[in-house]
């Protein structure tokens, strides 16, 4: 089918407003997902740490990474070529496809059309006071299109084929049209790694890539010269999706099941929605609701539309897709993500169809694209499958009946003191940790090899880059277990796979039990009764003698030890703490960490 | 038959081992999730029976002198005498979650998140929950229908009946509730009760070493099989971070070699 991609370079950076010159990067978990071009001309890249970043290209400014802003500032672009065909599909923010067939024609040929749509995009990047200069391709498939739009930014990769393969640079260099046949020819000299974000976001893909490069197959050209039988022998269904991306052919085969009708899911919002959490805890429901349906049916869903209706009666519809198929809980964020940039979007104004102007009021979620599920095989018994769904519909359970906030789950972070190491993240946002590997997080102070990070085009999407990038990282824990997660001083000993990761300067084990969320005021006195401080050279003025916790009785202090001072942040104004930790044992047996900072001294935790 | 000798020729075949395999029924008290080694003495069986419910307390410090008003200071703290009780609720649950149990807390805002899993808490089967009082019987018993070992810290004052209706459903569903601290569960008897009567910590010595080693004293009582008292001494944890049974004398000695803080010495 052929298809027009409209494509937004480095879309997480121009979506925070960054200006056409400055070198600027998004960071996500430490690490570089999208860089501006200023940025990359001073060798910044994708996966690199942020530290290493700001070495390479000093005046960069770091964001954080807030896929809510990306979708948010996407939607009046995505708005703005709604005005020319009504099938747009948002593959993620920063990348919109749709079918050229009837708008082509309309308009009077690809060329033209891929005119308009670039007029109309920058109009409304202009409207927003983005600097970003889209790109388009034209080409057989959304995959070779997306291909074709990032050639036209590096042409080192487009220019063989536009000469050669029968692609004609239609207007502009930020256009390439590639002739209706010769999408295989343009295909055929690209490398194989051009695959990575095309296939599932990059869980098995990456692996495939790597395997076919070993195997020496380093072009698309010479894996779709192979014989569509041996590569499905071989490689699996993976292999042939990918076989039939690099013949340039449509990505699943044309055979695509009709929906049944009421697969679609609708939720009345009463009271009207008009905060985008209101909307999206509905969004949620809908999205399990769907999700249900679907499994029940034995299909999955790679696009899906999502309509929802005011109270004045506007109607707002917006198609979003997956490489590979939603699940429910991507498909409720993707919902989130559009009701964001629908709900706090710039108030409708500039020509397209801005913010709605009531609450809303219905919201639909209609699967758009369904194939069969590939499914998963559970457990023979049942076992650890079932005891997690069971754990999922609690979860989901008290989510309703306490608020999303209030069920949380462990995930690594680092640091020095008693709850920095290990942090509670609500349930609904934590992303998964990957199966039997140390966490991400922890590999964060591992130089990673970077071959995989750096290899791939310019832009994938935040969710698949983190994923390759924490797929890399995960690769070199594994080469370096041996000489990292051994012989650090004072490092977190946990059993069950999580690995010590090395903050000089940390609490040594045992982790104390109780952490104190409000850390109770403490006083300490010497024998004689004075105050005891810390000295600017980390010392105590005199041991430590009685404690009083939280205006208390005095208690005497059996024995103590430290002080451990840490200065942290220092860098970093605002967030600089200065503190000095001190162990004591009372008489009776019980075990508290005390830090002084400012001149005050607080129990940070107990050894309960 | 188990009893015969395998025909010469085959290989041999354990029948009461497969036996046991086959066998359809399981006896309630096989319904157990496992413990630690040395937590074993204080429970029945040195399983936790599935149903059950164990309650960890600490003993009033005796002799503890000034030490007695500090009962006010810092929630977690105070409610539970600070002497072991949550290190002890965690280690009971650390060989379940590592069989690959879920485990979920409820009522402890103050838990240390790096002990837990330090205990051996799976960090993707760990579900912390926050609920204030007017729902906290619901959500307990949310937590108790689904999940194999939940920790709970009751509110001070918590209705008979609510109690009860957890505690039943905890006992059909097969859960083990740990309640942890001295505010019990509405006045409901545990099945086993523990209490932290002494701790003791090595390690630091007059600005010294740090926290390495403590040693509890644990008495073990309850109801039905655990009706008979039993005194256990426990290192919680040892100097390798592990719960370890402290019984023979020179196993003591040696730990507390271990632990001393690193003085110079002379060594010739």
């Amino acid at each position: 089918m052929r298809t027009l991609v409209v494509w937004c370079p480095d879309w997480p950076v121009v979506a925070a407003g960054v200006a056409a010159g400055e070198a600027a990067a998004v960071v996500h978990a430490n690490r570089v997902v999208a860089a501006s071009a200023a940025a990359r001309a001073e060798g910044v890249a994708r996966g690199l740490r942020r530290r290493e970043a700001q070495g390479r290209c000093p005046g960069l400014t770091v964001l954080a990474s807030d896929p809510l802003r990306a979708a948010r500032a996407f939607e009046p672009v995505a708005a703005a070529v709604a005005t020319l065909t009504p099938r747009v599909e948002i593959v993620r923010p920063g990348l919109l496809a749709f079918p050229t067939r009837g708008p082509s024609r309309y308009f009077g040929g690809d060329e033209a059309l891929a005119t308009r749509v670039i007029a109309v995009v920058d109009g409304a990047l202009d409207a927003q006071g983005l600097a970003s200069a889209c790109r388009v391709g034209v080409a057989d498939g959304p995959f070779a299109a997306t291909l074709a739009a990032r050639a036209t930014l590096d042409p080192g990769v487009g220019g063989g084929a536009g000469a050669g393969g029968g692609a004609s640079g239609g207007g502009a260099a930020r256009t390439l049209v590639v002739a209706p046949g010769a999408t295989p020819m343009f295909l055929a000299p690209l490398p194989v790694t051009a695959l990575g974000s095309a296939l599932d976001g990059g869980t098995d893909g990456s692996g495939l890539v790597s395997l076919l490069r070993r195997l020496g197959i380093t072009t698309l050209g010479a894996l779709a010269a192979l014989p569509a039988a041996d590569v499905l022998a071989r490689f699996g269904p993976m292999g042939a999706r990918a076989h039939r991306l690099a013949r340039g052919e449509d990505e699943r085969p044309p055979a695509v099941r009709e929906v049944p009708p009421d697969l679609m899911v609708a939720a009345e919002l009463d009271p009207p929605a008009e905060r985008v959490d209101a909307a999206a805890f509905v969004a949620k429901t809908l999205a399990d609701d769907l999700h249900e349906r679907l499994t029940a049916r034995g299909l999955a869903c790679a696009r899906v539309l999502v309509e929802a209706e005011t109270e004045h009666g506007e109607g707002l519809s917006r198609l979003w897709r997956h490489e590979g198929a939603l699940t429910s809980r991507a498909l409720a964020e993707r919902v989130r993500w559009q009701l964001e940039g629908w709900l706090t979007g710039p108030v409708g104004g500039s020509g397209w169809a801005g913010r709605p102007s009531g609450g809303i009021t219905l919201l639909r979620l209609v699967p758009d694209e369904v194939t069969a599920a590939r499914g998963r095989q559970l457990g023979f018994w049942g076992g650890a499958t079932e005891a997690a769904e069971r754990a999922a519909r609690a979860v989901a359970r008290l989510e309703g009946l306490l608020g999303p906030d209030a069920v949380r789950i462990p995930r690594p972070r680092g640091g020095r003191g008693p709850g920095e190491g290990v942090v509670l993240v609500p349930w609904s946002t934590a992303e998964p940790l990957p199966p039997h590997t140390p966490t991400p997080s922890a590999a964060r102070f591992i130089d990673s090899p970077t071959e995989s990070s750096t290899e791939s085009s310019t832009e994938s999407s935040t969710e698949s880059s983190t994923e390759s990038v924490t797929e890399s990282v995960t690769e070199s824990i594994k080469r370096a277990a041996g000489g990292v997660g051994a012989g650090v001083g004072g490092g977190l000993g946990c059993r069950g796979g999580w690995m010590a990761v090395p903050w000089p300067g940390r609490l040594p084990p045992p982790a104390p039990a109780v952490v104190h969320r409000d850390p109770p005021a403490a006083e300490v006195v010497d024998a004689a009764g004075r105050p005891v401080g810390v000295t600017g050279r980390g010392e105590v003025t005199a041991p430590p003698a009685r404690v009083s916790i939280g205006g208390a009785a005095w208690i005497d202090v059996a024995d103590w030890a430290g002080p451990w001072p840490a200065d942290e942040r220092w860098w970093d104004p605002p967030a600089h703490r200065r503190r000095a930790r001190v162990q004591v044992v009372t008489a009776s047996g019980v075990a508290h960490l005390l830090a002084r900072e400012a001149g005050r001294w607080r129990v940070e935790a107990t050894y309960d | 038959m188990g009893g015969r000798p395998p025909r010469p020729g085959r290989p041999g075949v354990d029948l009461t081992a497969l036996r046991e395999r086959t066998r359809p029924v399981t006896l309630a008290g096989e319904h157990a999730l496992p413990v630690a080694p040395a937590l074993g003495p204080l429970v029945p069986g040195g399983r936790l029976r599935r149903g059950t419910t164990v309650a960890v307390t600490a003993a009033p410090a005796v002799g503890g002198g000034p030490g007695r008003g500090r009962a006010a200071a810092g929630g977690g703290a105070g409610a539970t005498g600070a002497r072991g009780v949550t290190t002890l609720a965690l280690a009971l649950a650390g060989d379940a979650a590592t069989a690959g149990s879920w485990v979920g807390v409820l009522g402890l805002p103050d838990l240390g998140v790096e002990a837990a899993l330090a205990a051996g808490l799976a960090p993707d089967r760990l579900v912390v929950v926050d609920a204030p009082p007017a729902a906290w019987a619901t959500a307990a018993a949310a937590l108790v229908d689904a999940l194999d070992v939940v920790l709970v810290g009751p509110p001070g004052r918590m209705r008979a009946a609510d109690a009860r209706r957890i505690l039943t459903r905890a006992r059909e569903r097969g859960a083990v509730t740990v309640v942890v601290g001295a505010a019990g569960l509405g006045g409901q008897a545990a099945d086993v009760a523990l209490t932290v009567t002494g701790s003791t910590w090595y390690g630091i010595d007059g600005g010294h070493g740090h926290l390495r080693a403590r040693r509890v004293e644990v008495v073990a009582g309850g109801r039905g099989a655990a009706a008979l008292e039993r005194r256990v001494a426990l290192w919680l944890p040892g100097p390798d971070g592990q719960v370890a049974l402290a019984i023979a004398e020179d196993t003591d000695r040696r730990h507390q070699q271990e632990t001393a803080p690193g003085r110079l010495r002379q060594v010739g």
